[in-house]
């Protein structure tokens, strides 16, 4: 499995998918001008985690702001997580809100309505 | 559309005359106009702004740092002048305006000044305006040799230092508002 | 001094005058692109980080001024009127206000007409079915199937969308959409 190590910019979020150190972590702000191609390493290392499923992953995704090409995007990485999670690899969504921000919380409690996989939605002091 | 629009309140204009706010900036080529309070941080965040559209627009390197020099003294003259808006002061924003027009490009400023501040402030543009290019350089060394740091009529050396990058006629108004306070509006022309 | 200057100058007091009347503390006309509207993101996130409104609310007014933009990217058409995007804010007592305009195709007119008079028929809990429904059904491919930014425009003013299209030829409209973000 690839490493994935993205610093955070001012239109991107920090991006770090690390098996080896068990950190995976979306955070940051989210408002790129091609989200496809930003999101595109994302989308190929979870092409590659269902091939070779990782137990008891726990993403944790904490988002200052995302527009809404990259709410399709975020989408699009919960149902692969979805998909691995129901041929039976246990994985966990952490997600994230700042205590002062009620419709990130709002956006976390949408996506759970939307997938079927554990997503646990926790505020955070900024 | 007018029935949707149950919420409008009193003081909302209607969308029609944004729109011929919008036609005025189009046919004057204005691109940029913020109206408010100018602080230190504001015109950061101005200058920023102008920084990367102008980069974005690939003009010139040399042009691009002129308009730049320029607007770095203009905005930190407007909030050096700065008048606090009281109930005793007239309540008239400061505003700043970007506009470009063939190849020129123009800033233009407008703001509260107190009185006292008008008889320097004009005696050192009709000056800038009246010498050439030599007369600015000689003026700008002979004025940062004896000017002190406590001047801030803003008639010290920025205005130098425009007039010189700006290579042209700094035009300039002052409108009495009351006894304490005028309004100073001000015209820089850059040619590209 | 010369007339020219005479009226120049008297311009800047009738701009005054119109963004003031207008409550507008922010006017922007131009190119946008993505370079753009992050700087114009940054100077906006600076007049709103000015007001006292509850962060929340700043971050509604965020959403919304992310989503006109970068509308205005996508969908602009480049037209020979001189007519540019437009991007503008101000704030009052009722709220922040954010406008953006810019020149659509003829073709696209009706559409759009019908898909923010439906977003306006919508209460609250409509809209956020319309949205989870357009968010699974829509391809990424940049150019949206229905417009989830219209439709978050819509659930973060909490307001009917405000618009007006301006014909500017055989082939060009003007749009033009004004939101309230209440406080």
């Amino acid at each position: 499995m690839e490493i994935i190590n993205i610093a955070a910019t001012e239109d991107t979020p920090k991006i770090v998918l690390d098996h080896q150190q068990g950190i995976f972590e979306i955070s940051g702000r989210s408002l790129p001008e091609d989200v496809v191609v930003f999101y595109a390493p994302v989308m190929q290392w979870l092409d590659d985690l269902v091939k070779n499923p990782i137990n008891n992953l726990e993403l944790s995704i904490k988002l200052e702001y995302f527009n809404t090409a990259s709410s399709k995007l975020i989408l699009d990485i919960l149902l692969k997580l979805e998909e691995i999670f129901q041929n039976g690899t246990p994985l966990k969504i952490k997600w994230f809100y700042n205590a002062s921000d009620s419709d990130m919380k709002e956006a976390g409690e949408e996506y759970s309505e939307i997938v079927s996989l554990p997503l646990e939605i926790t505020e955070f002091q900024a | 559309m007018e029935n949707s629009i149950n919420k409008m309140t009193p003081n909302q204009r209607p969308l029609s005359q944004i729109s011929a706010f919008h036609r005025l900036m189009d046919e004057k080529d204005i691109a940029l106009v913020y109206c408010g309070e100018f602080s230190q941080e504001l015109n950061k965040t101005l200058l920023a702004f102008t920084e990367r559209k102008f980069k974005a627009e690939n003009l010139e390197d040399n042009t691009r740092r002129r308009i730049f020099n320029i607007m770095v003294e203009l905005l930190q003259n407007m909030s050096k002048n700065k008048v606090e808006i009281t109930e005793d002061t007239p309540e008239v924003s400061a505003i700043f305006m970007l506009g470009t027009h063939n190849n020129e490009f123009l800033l233009m400023s407008s703001n509260m000044i107190s009185n006292d501040k008008i008889q320097p402030l004009k005696s050192r543009l009709d000056q800038v305006n009246s010498l050439d290019k030599e007369g600015l350089k000689q003026l700008y060394k002979d004025v940062r040799l004896t000017s002190s740091f406590n001047d801030t009529s803003g008639a010290g050396i920025g205005i130098i230092d425009i007039a010189r990058k700006a290579e042209s006629r700094l035009e300039y108004n002052f409108e009495e508002l009351d006894a304490r306070y005028s309004l100073f509006s001000l015209l820089i022309r850059i040619v590209n | 001094m010369n007339t020219q200057a005479q009226e120049d100058l008297k311009f800047i007091s009738q701009v005054r005058k119109d963004m003031n009347e207008n409550q507008l503390m922010l006017s922007y006309r131009g190119d946008m692109s993505h370079e753009i509207v992050m700087a114009l993101l940054n100077l906006s996130e600076r007049n709103l980080n000015q007001t006292n409104f509850d962060s929340s609310i700043k971050s509604r007014v965020f959403s919304v001024m992310v989503e006109c933009l970068q509308n205005i990217t996508q969908h602009s058409e480049k037209s020979e009127h001189g007519r540019s995007n437009m991007f503008m804010i101000g704030f009052s007592e009722s709220g922040y206000m954010v406008y953006s305009g810019n020149v659509v195709k003829s073709d696209k007119v009706e559409e759009l007409k019908l898909k923010i008079t439906q977003i306006n028929t919508m209460s609250e809990d409509e809209l956020k079915e319309f949205y989870k429904f357009w968010i699974k059904n829509e391809a990424v491919t940049g150019k949206s199937g229905f417009g989830l930014g219209l439709i978050q425009i819509a659930r973060k003013t909490g307001n009917p969308l405000e618009y007006d299209f301006e014909q500017l030829d055989n082939d060009h409209y003007f749009f033009s959409l004004r939101t309230l973000v209440d406080h």
